[in-house]
């Protein structure tokens, strides 16, 4: 009996412990993070019942606010509100877990400050950190990618404890206020005065949380505090890539494919070293002051016996690994080719064979393709000049390749990989995808000529080696030359018909190249689907609809943005939105962040798929289709839901101040009798502006199906939402029968 | 109206909506509404001395239905009692008419909320009765004797109505606006003025002229019901 209950306690143990190991972390099975385990109040609970208790909670322990304090409360509540449900947050994941971990061993001499402030990880690609009031720490992936060791972790964690335990947040948002009625300083410069005050008084709290981090939790911590220039160089180089090496084009060549000079860049521009930016405008003051103070402060602590890892080097190792992952994942998400290339690539330089590296490395260079394929390759390169180290290189290769060689490269790359994973579809659908541009680009299977097995410099027959030096010699030559190398490819592109030397002889790939049907873009078709003179349903059975958005603009107000009805708007246009689609017997499935509140993790997590999802969808902009690289996550809610179709659904209300204008119009039409009832109606009716917008788009492919964006003069009335989304979703729905 | 004009009015809506895409949802899935509207004119006489009613309210009841996504197309029967000016004094008139029209939903609404433009086609009947006086030439002396005349005298008014219209509990459909109005061939009909003696032709001229007057402008409130 004892033992089956040591057995279980162990399990237990096991199974619901915030400790992480580096064996449960497997990237060679890496899929994009999800949460688990019991949903943290900060995402369960509803945004008036966040606003409620913090509005009393500042009632009572925060005199300094006074009269602010409900303005106070209803932003923070708001701005945390949004960021917490934005489906970028983990919680139960391994990261998380670790940053946890780190946490507990920096605050176990402050239980109470520990249980008060909550650790998340979010996944953004950027490198930084954030406090949100009242006591919720955020760590980017893009940090956690980027940091070296355990010790450095800590040190960003004491710093943003600082910016909690001081109420910084407080502080700032009561200068602001004291900063806008003050006017004395207004219009001295070109730039108001005020915005200076403003910064300076943030880049105090800055240099604050800098010392009283190491003073209050660091210096009694177990991790060493010699970080300090360490983490400064995180910060300083952030925008670089994970790492500087070279042989990234290098590594696209083989034996057959050798770019031309003209696409590799030499000339590279260096790193710049500069860490004394001018940071008057800045909220955080410079590299070089933030190095020079603090490597003074540190001298003050005794440092014997502390280390820079508390946990197993191995494990952050991992857990650095995960986030690098979780950062392509974001980059990839984001158009972001080039740089999730080059990430992959030195990721697979330490990991090499790893699935997800290799899949991710060719989804970027589709991606690319496909931008070149369109005429739209400036989009993904356009700031390349701009860029420093291999990274430069790299944008310059990009930028220069033509679409037929980038169109080649992508198939070249797509064939091997979807060879090596012969069970992933999605690698099929990208393989056949590159087959159809090449062919709409007129390009034959026969055109590579390395199909014959020899290269170019092979082609010269013996023949015209019988008078090597010699016009008739020359003439034999050039002509046997022109008969071997294929004129489908101009001089400066003739490597390419030796490009697919290695996979073009393989049967597989010439059946499979063959096989592959042209279709006609689907663009066209959407086009014509956008029109809204066009009287044709889209006779769809079932459609997701995600998070219905409202926001709410008074221009009269010294806060324009009006949260409270914003956020009950939102509400309320949701549930029109289903008694509508309940109203037309459609089949529609409603995935929002009001749901949270069941506390389901599930839930929760196919609301976080489909978010990431809309950033792909943004970044792509309905410049054209292609099947989409986060589609191939969201198998289980197409399979669960039975639809592809998602809808999104926004109302903005903006109650405009009068123009001159229309004082003056109204004011002319005073002077006569007739309209003075209407005159007066109009005189003391605020002007409205509104806007609708609804999209309904493929989740596969990314195409539109549907969109509308109306403006309207009116508020945003019980009628014109509902005659709104009811025409909409009568559109969307299948005809009776 | 007789019976028959009714049968042909909706015997013509029901056909038009069923060539119309059934994608077309009107009000949450209502396109066809019953409504009342009002439109209220002020007359400002020549003369206050001896003059007709100033005010006039015309009423219409009639039915309209959602034929395109801005567009919608109705019928309506015109009623209104008036009086009017004429040599021997002051007449009384009874207006009844039908109309047939379409409102126009611009941009950003559709039907039946937001901004419209209606276009509309009446036809007048006015029945006029007026005492009139008749002079008895045979004796030596004239004698004034009234007599009382009546008629009816049909009129064509093109009438344009700009304003807005809402929902309210998802049925009731509120309108109001600014109508402007013409009485065709009113040009016409002052090219060839009669004489000023109590005619016929005097009599119709006096009614086409209030006609005219308080068909030109008038506010519009309309109250609806959406049916179904």
């Amino acid at each position: 009996m004892k033992k089956s209950i040591f057995i279980l306690s162990l399990i237990f143990v096991v199974l619901y412990s915030r400790e992480i190991t580096a064996q449960q972390i497997d990237l060679s099975h890496y899929t994009p993070l999800k949460s688990s385990g019991e949903m943290p109040e900060d995402i369960s609970k509803h945004f008036f019942e966040i606003f409620q208790t913090r509005k009393d909670e500042l009632k009572k322990a925060e005199p300094n606010l006074k009269g602010y304090s409900n303005e106070y409360a209803l932003s923070s509540a708001y701005y945390l509100n949004q960021i917490l449900k934005s489906g970028k947050l983990l919680f139960g994941d391994p990261l998380s877990k670790y940053v946890n971990t780190v946490a507990d061993s920096l605050l176990r001499k402050h239980p109470d400050i520990r249980k008060s402030v909550r650790f998340y990880v979010i996944r953004v690609p950027i490198v930084n950190a954030f406090a949100l009031d009242p006591g919720v720490i955020l760590i980017t992936t893009g940090l956690l990618a980027q940091i070296e060791n355990e010790a450095q972790l800590a040190f960003i964690l004491s710093h943003e404890l600082v910016h909690i335990i001081n109420k910084h947040s407080i502080d700032l948002y009561l200068t602001q206020q004291k900063l806008d009625k003050s006017k004395d300083d207004k219009g001295t410069s070109m730039i108001d005065s005020r915005i200076f005050k403003y910064h300076f008084r943030s880049r105090e709290h800055e240099s604050e949380a800098d010392k009283l981090g190491v003073k209050m939790f660091l210096s009694g911590s177990p991790y060493d505090m010699n970080i300090i220039n360490g983490i400064f160089d995180v910060l300083q180089f952030s925008h670089l890539p994970f790492d500087e090496k070279a042989g990234f084009i290098k590594s696209l060549e083989t034996d057959f494919l050798h770019f031309p000079e003209k696409l590799i860049l030499k000339d590279i521009n260096p790193i710049s070293m500069a860490d004394d930016a001018d940071d008057t405008l800045s909220t955080h003051p410079n590299i070089k002051n933030r190095r020079s103070y603090m490597n003074d402060y540190i001298k003050e602590f005794d440092n014997t016996g502390k280390k820079l890892f508390v946990q197993p080097a191995d494990l952050f190792h991992k857990v650095r690994d995960l986030a690098r992952f979780e950062v392509i994942h974001s980059q990839l998400l984001e158009h972001k080719y080039v740089e999730a290339a080059y990430n992959a690539y030195i990721m697979s330089e330490y990991i090499p064979n790893n699935p997800y590296l290799e899949k991710a490395f060719l989804r970027s260079i589709y991606g690319i393709s496909k931008y070149k394929t369109h005429s739209l390759g400036s989009f993904l390169t356009s700031d390349y000049k701009k860029k420093e180290g291999y990274m430069h290189q790299a944008y310059y290769f990009f930028k220069n390749i033509s679409k037929l060689e980038m169109n080649v490269l992508a198939l070249r790359q797509a064939w091997l990989i979807s060879k090596k994973y012969p069970d992933d579809v999605y690698l099929n659908t990208l393989c056949n995808d590159l087959v159809m541009d090449l062919k709409l680009q007129k390009i034959k299977l026969d055109d590579f000529q390395g199909i014959k097995g020899k290269l170019a410099s092979d082609s010269v027959s013996t023949d015209t080696m019988t008078y090597p030096d010699s016009k008739y010699g020359r003439i034999k030559e050039n002509s046997q030359k022109k008969k071997t190398v294929s004129k489908k490819f101009s001089d400066d592109k003739e490597y390419l018909a030796y490009a697919l030397k290695d996979i073009v002889g393989d049967a597989s790939f010439s059946k499979f190249f063959n096989s592959v049907k042209v279709v006609e873009s689907q663009d066209d078709i959407n086009i014509s689907q956008n029109n809204i003179f066009k009287l044709k349903r889209l006779e769809i059975d079932t459609i997701l609809v995600f998070n219905p958005y409202f926001i709410k603009l008074d221009e009269r107000k010294k806060n324009t943005f009006r949260i409270m009805t914003s956020m009950e708007k939102e509400t309320d246009i949701t549930n029109k939105a289903r008694n509508i689609a309940d109203k037309l017997k459609m089949k529609t499935r409603f995935i929002t962040s009001q749901n949270f509140s069941q506390g389901d993790v599930n839930q929760y997590n196919e609301f976080c798929l489909i978010s990431d999802w809309l950033d792909e969808f943004y970044a792509l902009n309905g410049n054209f289709s292609m099947p989409l690289y986060q589609y191939q996550y969201m198998k289980e809610i197409k399979n669960k839901y039975n639809t592809k179709y998602i809808d999104l659904i926004a109302f903005a209300s903006i109650v405009r101040k009068k123009s001159f204008a229309e004082f003056m119009d109204l004011f002319v039409t005073s002077l006569i009798i007739i309209p003075i009832p209407y005159t007066l109606y109009m005189a003391f009716n605020p002007s409205y502006t509104s806007v609708y917008m609804n999209t309904l788009a493929d989740l596969e492919t990314g195409n539109i199906l549907y969109s509308k964006r109306q403006f309207f003069n009116f508020n945003t009335r019980r009628d014109h939402v509902n005659i709104r989304l009811y025409d909409s979703f009568n559109t969307f729905r299948k005809t009776k029968k | 109206m007789k019976l028959r004009t009714v049968i042909f009015i909706i015997f013509a809506v029901l056909l038009f909506s069923g060539i119309t895409k059934a994608q077309v949802s009107g009000y949450m899935g209502k396109r066809l509404m019953a409504k009342f509207d009002t439109y209220t004119n002020i007359y400002i006489p020549e003369s206050f001395e001896i003059s007709a009613h100033p005010f006039s309210i015309r009423k219409s009841a009639g039915i309209e239905y959602v034929a395109f996504r801005n567009v919608s197309v109705g019928a309506s029967y015109y009623f209104c009692k008036s009086s009017f000016n004429s040599m021997d004094g002051v007449g009384t008139m009874n207006n009844k008419g039908i109309s047939l029209g379409a409102s126009v939903f611009s941009d950003d609404g559709l039907t039946p909320i937001g901004r419209f433009l209606r276009y509309e086609m009446i036809y007048y009947k006015s029945a006029y009765t007026i005492a009139i006086d008749d002079y008895n030439d045979m004796t030596a002396w004239a004698q004034n004797v009234k007599s009382i005349k009546t008629g009816d005298i049909g009129n064509v008014v093109f009438s344009l109505t700009f304003g807005q219209s809402a929902v309210l509990f998802d049925r009731v459909n509120l309108s109001y606006g600014f109508q402007l109005g013409y009485r065709l061939g009113y040009v016409i009909d002052n090219l060839s003025k009669p004489d000023g003696l109590s005619t016929p032709d005097q009599i119709k001229y006096d009614i086409h002229l209030r006609n005219m007057n308080h068909t030109l402008w008038g506010f519009h409130i309309g109250i609806g019901y959406l049916l179904f």
